[in-house]
């Protein structure tokens, strides 16, 4: 970036971000009315949606019995069913678990997983998972879980922290802490999630051997601010929750800015509800807190590990 | 889904709206099309990926684009003869005074590039222009501030 850009930058920071907020109860639209005509034609239409989901289900199914006996056999479950083959991928129809993945003993889905999101390349199926003595939310879901993955044989994938990626045969599956409940999402293997060479081997992924740092290392906190818990160890760094007091949360990236000026830190510009700030090698990344009750909805500070990211862009 | 969505929306809601009232100089026009984006989000949650912020602001921003193309022509800031308390903050900057010297289709450019950090492809997708148009737009902007700035300095 040239330094016109970075100056640019800079003042579009420092001046907008002092416009103010409209109240948080004015941030969703208010619900609307709904007149009676439109609730029954709404009702038409999903008992139609329905209907015709129901008939191209059975066509299907019908298809895959004559095609393929394995696919007839009662209710396939991921303990009962073969590791995916390379051709393997999430079908439309939303499994009852993931695909070629136990959860631990202690854990369990909490509801249905929600069907396969509408994009005919790459369905989605989302899972939430709740382990027995974890806190709500469970901000040690990932690290809780990734055992289970190495254990049936799943390969980790770069990611950021607080999340966990990991990929078998031709899928991929995410694992994400979430309020109330981590979720895990499961969808054909995506090359730029998780590279690997022509072989299928993948990039190894730097893991922490050391004991996480209470504090995001070479920054200090302005007075007024604390760290909120420990920090989430991800394969690509740490994250931590931190509180400077209602007002102050809601803009993170200013309330920090001058201590990270103080502090020697360079700014690296901002994205969509983040700011990147960097000093030597290492790298800290503020994002906004979406203003929720604590702790879910305070922001956070990112320290990737170093040798992940060792320059500003 | 629509619970991520909403918290999704909650998280970048603070900078997205900034940017649009940047952009249209109107605190509500911003809020709506900020509501729109949310409702067509709560509709049709976007997919799973890194990328849900920028869908947010690309939907906003073309909601309120909408709206701003009943306007038939582009006002300068100068001729906004507005009482919002929130734009009369953004006039008293010194940010504010280089946006007035440009058009609004160039403060929705140079707001999405600077302020929220996005590329030109997504500045071009988002504005239903090409590539080439948001380059050159960005080139002409600056120098129509470094002018204003020179004369002012």
């Amino acid at each position: 970036m040239a330094d016109k850009d970075k100056d640019l930058t800079h003042l579009f920071v420092r001046d907008l971000d002092d416009i103010p907020l409209p109240s948080r109860d004015r941030w969703r639209p208010a619900p609307r009315k709904e007149s009676q005509l439109m609730k029954s034609s709404r009702y038409v239409l999903y008992a139609g949606a329905i209907a015709a989901v129901l008939v191209v289900a059975l066509i299907a199914s019908f298809q895959l019995r004559d095609s393929n006996p394995v696919a007839a056999s009662p209710s396939p479950s991921a303990s009962t069913s073969p590791a995916p083959t390379a051709t393997a991928s999430p079908t439309a129809s939303a499994a009852a678990t993931p695909i070629g993945f136990v959860l631990p003993a202690d854990c369990s889905y909490v509801r249905r997983p929600l069907p396969p999101t509408p994009a005919p390349a790459t369905p989605v199926t989302f899972w939430e998972f709740t382990c027995a003595g974890a806190a709500t939310p469970d901000l040690m879901a990932v690290q809780r879980i990734a055992p289970a993955f190495a254990a049936q044989g799943w390969t980790p994938c770069p990611s950021n922290p607080g999340s966990g990626l990991w990929w078998k045969g031709a899928v991929q599956t995410m694992v994400g802490q979430g309020s109330p409940y981590p979720g895990l999402s499961q969808l054909a293997r995506q090359s730029q999630d998780c590279p690997g060479d022509a072989t299928g081997a993948i990039t190894p992924v730097p893991t922490p051997t050391q004991t996480p740092s209470p504090t995001a290392v070479g920054f200090t906190l302005p007075s007024g601010c604390s760290y909120v818990g420990p920090p989430v160890v991800g394969t690509g760094g740490s994250q931590w929750q931190f509180d400077c007091g209602s007002a102050l949360n809601n803009n993170a990236r200013g309330t920090l800015a001058p201590a990270f000026a103080a502090q020697s830190w360079i700014s690296c510009g901002v994205g969509l509800g983040s700011g990147t700030w960097m000093k030597g090698d290492l790298r800290l990344i503020v994002t906004e807190g979406s203003g929720g009750p604590a702790p879910a909805g305070l922001p956070t500070l990112t320290q990737p590990a170093p040798s992940v990211h060792t320059a500003c862009g | 889904m629509t619970e991520r969505w909403a918290e999704l929306y909650d998280r970048a809601f603070p900078q997205v709206y900034r940017a649009l009232v940047a952009v249209t100089l109107d605190s509500e026009r911003a809020l709506d099309g900020l509501h729109d984006a949310f409702e067509e989000g709560m509709r049709h949650p976007p997919l799973d990926s890194a990328n849900l912020e920028g869908w947010l602001y690309r939907v906003a921003l073309r909601k309120t684009r909408r709206s701003l193309l009943r306007v038939l022509r582009e006002i300068p800031i100068t001729e906004i003869s507005s009482e919002d308390p929130t734009v009369t903050i953004l006039q008293r900057v010194e940010l504010g005074r280089l946006l007035r010297l440009l058009t609004e289709r160039q403060r929705a450019i140079v707001v999405a590039h600077y302020y929220l950090g996005l590329s030109q492809e997504e500045i071009a997708e988002a504005l239903g222009v090409r590539r080439g148009t948001v380059s050159a737009t960005v080139s002409q902007s600056l120098t129509r501030m470094r002018e204003g700035e020179a004369k002012h300095g």
